[in-house]
């Protein structure tokens, strides 16, 4: 059976996540719920610990990528084969996290993707989020060489080559899409499952109209970063650079 | 006031102000150097006005405005360096909470599997 562990990025979603943790434990009673709080103001990481998560506590806040990567660095360093990333405002659905978990092992591919646009699976996404999805699928095609669905999904499962590679190199501000890029530079595989959406229970997105330029603008410098730094050879995913 | 004044003035502020946050200890010496060159520079300049007159002709500008792009260009250096050294100071942040978190965690995990280990036995 190999090792997996379910990390929940929480930030002042105290209405969420515990049932966001108890969802996860009813479709994987056995498998670890690791909850990262991001120096919530709120109650998050007492709720999720009255759940049954184990709550990972960051002293200050780091925003949404260093608060995913301190999860895979736990990860690799307790020696877990898998991570699936699981958001804690209760937007995926865990019944799906299997689905993930049998599509990684069994393609060996390094990264995999919950899409919710690979079928019309009942998904919920607002105007501006669905025009920043199509700006940066259009923009991914050609670095890629492959449509991306869903490129800002966060419901991701990793293996450990992938963990290894995370532990040390992560995008911090807004990592979906820059990820793509770095996996595509390590020549890592990546595939897309359809999985279900729910609209957020409660909380507030990270990703608001007033903040979609400069996410889009942050974005797109990281690509553009990640795009300048491709030499057009395999890198060692053991061995890093 | 010329415009030379206002350089020595701006020159001599820079270095006053580097000196007395450096006694303070608000600034690190490493990074109190970069300000006063540039105090130094634009003082120079403001001192000997042949040197910026004969630069600025050669570049066919006007030695005020020579002034005023060469103080630009010496700013824009020192801001940029600052963005540098926060970029670093926020890599490494970021670091030390990682590191921090999951050692409290890994603490308080052991803690937990030691009490649950006393309890039982």
């Amino acid at each position: 059976m190999p090792k997996l562990m379910v990390i929940v990025p929480a930030w002042n979603e105290e209405g969420a996540v515990g049932k966001v943790v108890r969802s996860v434990q009813e479709v994987l009673p056995e498998v670890p719920v690791l909850v990262i709080d991001d120096h919530s103001d709120d109650a998050t990481a007492q709720v999720a610990e009255m759940a049954g998560a184990r709550v990972l506590r960051l002293p200050v806040h780091l925003g949404l990528g260093g608060c995913v990567q301190t999860g895979y660095k736990l990860a690799y360093e307790m020696g877990f084969d898998y991570v699936i990333r699981v958001d804690g405002d209760g937007q995926h659905e865990a019944a799906d996290i299997p689905k993930i978990l049998d599509t990684l092992i069994a393609t060996g591919s390094e990264f995999v993707i919950g899409s919710r646009f690979i079928e019309d699976a009942g998904n919920h996404t607002s105007f501006a989020r669905s025009v920043g999805i199509n700006f940066f699928r259009v923009l991914l095609k050609p670095i890629l060489g492959r449509t991306i669905h869903d490129p800002t999904s966060g419901f991701v499962g990793v293996n450990r080559r992938a963990l290894q590679v995370f532990a040390r190199s992560f995008p911090l501000s807004y990592p979906e899409i820059e990820v793509l890029v770095v996996l595509q530079r390590r020549r890592f595989r990546f595939e897309e499952v359809s999985c279900r959406m729910h609209p957020r229970q409660s909380g507030r997105s990270s990703i608001t109209l007033i903040k979609s330029l400069r996410y889009m603008l942050h974005v797109l410098l990281g690509v553009f970063v990640n795009v300048l730094k491709f030499d057009g050879k395999p890198l060692n995913p053991e061995g890093g650079q | 006031m010329s415009y030379h004044s206002v350089f020595l003035l701006g020159g001599l502020a820079m270095i006053a102000g580097t000196l007395i946050s450096l006694r303070r200890a608000h600034i690190r010496a490493e990074y109190s150097v970069s300000w006063l060159a540039v105090g130094a520079v634009l003082s120079g300049f403001a001192l000997f006005p042949g040197l910026s007159e004969r630069w600025s002709r050669s570049l066919g500008l006007e030695p005020q405005s020579y002034l005023l792009v060469v103080g630009g260009i010496l700013i824009s250096v020192l801001v940029f360096e600052i963005s540098r050294v926060v970029s670093q100071l926020r890599d490494e942040n970021v670091l030390l909470a990682q590191r921090v978190a999951i050692l409290e965690f890994r603490i308080q995990q052991r803690q937990r599997n030691e009490q649950d280990g006393f309890e039982n036995s």
